[in-house]
């Protein structure tokens, strides 16, 4: 249905629809007139001989001149009769019954025993001296203007209206691929292939205007994603080799003997460099995983392994943290993904469990393609929930925990690069269910 | 060991060297990619520990190269990008195993005897022992001073990792990737957790403990 809503297609299809009106209107209304005008001529000829009749004098000539008329027209385009007393003369055949003719009525030249009549007669009776007159004048001018417009309609409305049309589908086909290519670039430009390109010489027109500009905006996309890339790299390793450095440091003064405050002070440092490590490791891949990374790799994974797999790491350190990992799994299907970042996500989700809900049971579940971990902490209030997948967004309640607030930020980003979508919702009896609904598709390996 | 370092930071690169040397190794430092590639492709050595970014002739370069002359001395692969193509890129390109910067000294260790000492495949062993534990891998029993011990399938597979490198350090990410195939940092004491059950089992009832804790680096179980 898709064909529906393509806008040149409507265009042109609004664009014929009014031509064909408009010209059939104008057929219609000249058909009409002329109609009209030849009918009025085909009622003037009858009057016209009754009233030649009427103003001859004397009786004889009359009635030759009936004769005349009758002898020298030809039956499909006048036929008379004129009875005086029980006879009668003229060229309408006798065969006709008088009571059959009404004045100012038709008659159908069927009816008639003539070899060629025409399609159809105009009747006039008149009252003369020596009796009654019927003149039946044939209407065959009326039957040629049918034949005219059926020819003008069949030669030239009928090929003019398929020639538009079949014109109407090439352009309506070019602009459709064009309008086609657009959008299949803008898909995959939003989907992170940042080299998309509508590409090919455009035609000077406005789409072609417009897949020109596309292309121009892609492409500083494209510089710009590269130049922020290469800018995260180079932070990367300027900074990532200072910090490498206090780690040095800080290691070597952990070789000598310490006094207890500077024992605790230096395990406080080493600490905190492992955070600062963490955070930071954190953010260059959520950046990579939005500049759309990885996604090459994508494979078929066995969701319902990783889960039960995932379960199983935490279950111990869960249950030393004084809480409870259940974990089950339903008619599990396979997603087409990338299993470390899978895992991590899970990971993600359930370390996030377990610092903001300490001591409740974490539940991690798995049904088809529905992933979920939920928790019996305080929740999150509806108002706040898109706040927590932004980065280094941290609820107010939570700024004592330990954590850096990408936690969460991560996982959006590992969903969003599987095209999983991920809601928050309130679990039974309180706490936060984190949902994740993976699309189909992981039967197969990706083209 | 024969151990050649190409780093450019001197502070690295001085702790790399120094700590390994203080470890009985022997240890040639380089500071430039093409001084190091022309080292590399003349010397002996049994471990190679390089930098990803190194000037003149960058780390991918000196591996490709390496490679396609078919060296192959185990390579560890030093980097600031933790991307996750980056990773399968070094992996690609030849490396042997992948160390993300900043590191702690025990890791980078404990990693470059793995690669160096890696097992024959051959006479691959039915029965692994330490002391008087026991773990036969086709019947999958465990047993210590005659003593059955019941463990669970991945506390199996943890105790035979360490077995099978009884004497070398296994540091928390080595555990985490030969034995659960996790690839990134918990941020929760997971292998903590699983190693405490394990010694519950193996360790707690008997009065020698087998399973030790290297301060800052891993576990390893004495040879």
């Amino acid at each position: 249905m898709r064909a529906l809503r393509s806008t040149p297609l409507r265009l042109a299809v609004a664009l014929i629809a009014v031509f064909a009106v408009f010209l059939a209107a104008g057929l219609g209304t000249a058909y009409v007139l002329m109609h009209r005008t030849l009918s009025a001529e085909i009622d003037g000829r009858a009057l016209q001989v009754v009233a030649e009749l009427r103003a001859i004098g004397r009786p004889e000539e009359r009635l030759e001149r009936v004769q005349e008329i009758a002898a020298t027209s030809r039956p499909d385009t006048l036929l008379i009769r004129l009875e005086t007393g029980g006879d009668s003369i003229g060229n309408l055949p006798e065969s006709l019954d008088a009571a059959s003719l009404r004045d100012g009525g038709l008659l159908s030249g069927h009816a008639l025993p003539l070899a060629h009549p025409a399609d159809s007669y105009r009747i006039l009776l008149a009252t003369l001296p020596e009796g009654r007159v019927a003149v039946l004048v044939g209407r065959r001018a009326l039957s040629e203007l049918n034949e005219i417009f059926l020819a003008i309609l069949g030669f030239s409305f009928l090929p003019a209206l398929a020639i538009t049309s079949g014109l109407a589908i090439v352009v309506v086909r070019r602009t459709g691929r064009r309008v086609e290519a657009i959008r299949g670039t803008l898909q995959a430009l939003s989907a992170g292939r940042l080299t998309a390109r509508v590409g090919g010489t455009p035609p000077d027109t406005d789409l072609g205007d417009i897949a020109r500009d596309l292309d121009r905006m892609a492409s500083a996309q494209e510089a710009a994603t590269e130049a922020l890339r290469q800018i995260g790299s180079d932070i990367a390793h300027d900074l990532k080799t200072p910090i490498q450095r206090v780690a040095v440091h800080l290691e070597r003064v952990g070789a000598e003997a310490l006094p207890v405050p500077a024992r605790t002070s230096l395990d406080a440092a080493q600490a905190e460099t492992a955070g600062i490590i963490g955070t930071f490791q954190s953010l260059l891949q959520i950046a990579q995983l939005e500049g759309g990374q990885g996604r090459h790799g994508f494979a078929p994974v066995d969701l319902g392994a990783l889960v039960r797999d995932m379960a199983e790491i935490y279950a111990p350190a869960v249950e030393e943290a004084g809480a409870r990992l259940d974990c089950s799994v339903t008619a599990p299907r396979p997603v087409a993904g990338d299993r470390h970042l899978l895992a991590r996500l899970i990971a993600n989700l359930v370390e996030n469990a377990l610092r903001h809900a300490p001591g409740t049971p974490i539940r991690l579940a798995l049904e088809g393609r529905v992933l979920s971990v939920s928790d019996g902490g305080p929740g999150i209030p509806e108002a706040r929930r898109e706040d927590v997948l932004r980065r280094l967004v941290r609820l107010e309640a939570s700024r004592s925990t330990p954590g850096s607030g990408l936690g969460l930020a991560l996982v959006k980003a590992i969903a969003d690069q599987h095209g999983a979508a991920l809601g928050l919702e309130d679990a039974e009896g309180g706490g936060l269910r984190v949902r994740l609904v993976f699309p189909a598709g992981g039967e197969q390996p990706e083209v | 060991m024969h151990i050649l370092v190409i780093e450019d930071d001197v502070t690295t690169g001085d702790y790399v060297a120094g700590g390994l040397r203080a470890e009985g190794h022997v240890v040639d430092l380089f500071d430039d990619g093409r001084a190091g590639l022309v080292q590399a492709m003349s010397g002996e050595y049994d471990v190679m520990v390089l930098d990803r970014m190194v000037p003149n002739v960058d780390g991918m370069s000196i591996l490709r190269t390496l490679r396609a002359s078919k060296n192959p001395v185990p390579v560890l692969l030093l980097t600031s990008l933790d991307g996750i193509e980056d990773r399968i890129a070094g992996l690609n390109a030849g490396a042997d195993d992948y160390l993300v910067k900043p590191f702690a000294f025990g890791e980078l260790s404990a990693r470059l005897n793995a690669l160096a000492r890696r097992p024959p495949p051959s006479d691959e062993p039915t029965v692994l022992r330490a002391r008087d534990l026991e773990m036969n891998l086709l019947s999958r029993r465990v047993t210590r001073a005659g003593q059955e011990i019941d463990l669970q399938p991945r506390e199996f597979a943890l105790l035979e990792h360490l077995l099978r490198r009884k004497g070398r350090v296994q540091t928390r990410t080595m555990l985490l990737e030969s034995v659960w195939d996790i690839h990134f940092d918990p941020q929760t004491n997971v292998v903590e957790s699983h190693m405490s059950r394990l010694r519950g089992k193996v360790d707690k009832p008997f009065d020698t403990h087998l399973i030790e804790t290297v301060r800052g680096s891993g576990y390893r179980i004495c040879a």
